[in-house]
């Protein structure tokens, strides 16, 4: 049996039972970590020492009513603060930037005796969709080390993948917890927006940006969702829903299958393989139906204009004064943000200036704001007649490292199909089918139950533990 | 709708405003493509749309006035199988 490869709910099982230790399980993966993060570049900072210190701690008080992440090694995205140690969101700018406190998050998995073994590699201040503009170079796909990870939140996801960690936390803004968990074949669960409090994560784009797990199965995905939602009062958008994420079942589910998702010219690989997931579902639920949502052509530039417009204030703060890198100068602000910020952060801040700038504003930031509302209020219509909308995650399967990077417009593209529910605020989870490509199920507000369900169910109709 | 001109002294004034140091040509060029490939969302008709930005949440009817009890039943969500079902 090997440890690293197991959804940590069954280590759970394990470890009550005292078949494994929790030092045992740490130290498999910290030796996974060794044989494996030189080439996949999953960590940017690693805890080893830290980690199996806490491991020891924790066996002293395993009983049967141990919560279940207690003593299970997870990893943390590197936007996300955890008090005392670095917080570098991938940038040179918080190089040597030291978090004072820890996120709301980060409290809520250590109060359940999670173990954190590091922070994990990311697109600089999560805006990429391939985690290959890190200050701690890129993140290589664990199935093939020549091709991306996807991104943000790639380093979380590859560290899943190879063993390095039970599971992470990742951030999504515009689909940065999907895509790289689908390139890498894991689960990624969006929440709805609110649902997971935000405090200590690095500011994108506040609007959208949200916390979530990435996982090996859903159930994992499940607790951890469990562990980190609910209100918190350092959030002002928090909200005081609770995440209902007991299974149930999905004979009485309607699933829609949007036409604008699947183009004319997508990828017949990529279209094969929904189609396939599309299937096995077909015989178990109530009705399959084919619906429309237009407003998924203006999707990707609403988004790309308003989380830039929100990025440039957000980043505003970072000014050579406050936070991380310093280039003393007689012009310290722009001197310091210049050698600070890389090239793709530098590109949204002035494309974020220039929508929000006077006589741009009403032509772009505006009408962006118009597309979210009718991207929103699609949705809305849909969910009239479909309990859940099942797509693929991405246009693209994972790609060789250093092909999109130079080519911003491309690589934007990557995200078309999970911004329309960002900009929703909608929660979505992705899963894997097979070589990179993954379907992506967006439920209503609050109804991740309902999509954990459902991938419950396609875990099983495959064979997945 | 007024349709300003984008140019590369709008970009670098616009760097100049987001206090970054003005952007090679190439930048800027790259730049200008996206911002155009973006107007394709001025097609959109926007006579009849709210243009306040997510006005389909009512927040209120999700956030109450003081902060509920949010602690969850941990014990319970030990899975198990109920009905050939995984439940947690």
């Amino acid at each position: 049996m090997e440890l690293t490869r197991l959804p940590f709910y069954q280590l759970h099982k394990l470890i009550i039972k005292k078949e494994i230790s929790i030092s045992e399980l740490v130290g498999a993966v910290i030796k996974k970590v060794e044989e494996i993060d030189d080439t996949v570049n999953g960590y940017s900072f690693f805890y080893p020492e830290e980690a199996l210190e806490q491991a020891g701690q924790l066996e002293k008080n395993v009983d049967d009513k141990i919560p279940p992440l207690f003593g299970i090694p997870i990893a943390i995205k590197d936007n996300i603060a955890i008090e005392g140690k670095p917080l570098t969101c991938g940038s040179r700018i918080l190089k040597n930037f030291i978090s004072p406190y820890s996120a709301t998050v980060i409290n809520r998995l250590k109060e359940q005796g999670a173990i954190i073994l590091g922070k994990t590699n990311l697109d600089e201040f999560a805006m990429g969709s391939s985690s290959e503009t890190s200050i701690f170079g890129p993140v290589r796909n664990p199935f093939n080390e020549k091709l991306v990870a996807g991104g943000s939140s790639g380093g979380s996801a590859a560290v899943v993948a190879y063993g390095g960690a039970c599971a992470s936390l990742g951030s999504d803004t515009g689909g940065s917890i999907r895509l790289p968990a689908s390139f890498c074949g894991i689960v990624g669960l969006k929440p709805t927006y609110g649902l997971v409090s935000r405090y200590g994560l690095a500011a994108y784009a506040s609007s959208l940006d949200t916390i979530g797990p990435l996982t090996r199965n859903t159930i994992d995905a499940g607790i951890m969702l469990q562990a980190i939602a609910g209100f918190d009062p350092n959030d002002s958008t928090s909200l005081t829903a609770h995440p209902k994420t007991i299974l149930k079942s999905i004979k009485d589910c309607r699933i829609g299958i949007p036409e604008e998702y699947f183009p004319d010219d997508l990828n017949p690989e990529i279209t094969d393989a929904i189609n396939n997931v599309i299937e096995i579902f077909k015989p178990e639920i109530k009705e399959l139906k084919k619906i429309s949502l237009p407003g998924t052509g203006y999707a990707l530039a609403g988004y790309y204009l308003i989380a830039p417009a929100e990025a440039s204030s957000n980043l505003a703060r970072y000014d050579g004064v406050r936070y991380g890198l310093r280039i003393a100068d007689n012009n310290t602000y722009v001197k310091t943000r210049d050698e600070g910020f890389g090239t793709e952060v530098k590109r949204r801040i002035i494309l974020g200036t220039f929508v929000l700038s006077r006589g741009y504003y009403e032509q772009y930031y505006n009408v962006a704001q118009q597309v979210r509302n009718v991207v929103g209020d699609e949705f809305k219509k849909a969910f009239n007649c479909v309990d859940v909308i099942l797509t693929p995650v991405a246009p693209v399967k994972p790609f060789p490292i250093g092909t999109l990077v130079k080519d911003p417009l491309m690589m934007y593209h990557c995200d078309s199909f999970t911004v329309p529910a960002s900009l929703a605020g909608l929660p979505a989870l992705a899963l894997p089918v097979k070589d990179g490509i993954g379907f992506q199920l967006i439920g209503p507000w609050f109804q991740e139950e309902l999509l954990l369900s459902l991938g419950r169910f396609y875990e099983k109709s495959i064979g997945r533990i | 709708m007024k349709k300003n001109r984008l140019c590369r002294k709008t970009i670098e004034e616009i760097a100049n405003l987001a206090k970054l140091k003005t952007p090679s040509e190439q930048f800027t060029e790259e730049l200008i493509k996206i911002i155009k490939s973006f107007e394709l969302i001025q097609n959109l008709d926007t006579k009849k749309i709210d243009s306040r930005g997510l006005s389909f949440i009512d927040i209120r009817q999700l956030r109450p006035d003081k902060p509920e009890h949010t602690d969850i039943d941990l014990p319970t969500l030990t899975p198990f199988i109920h009905k050939g079902f995984i439940v947690f």
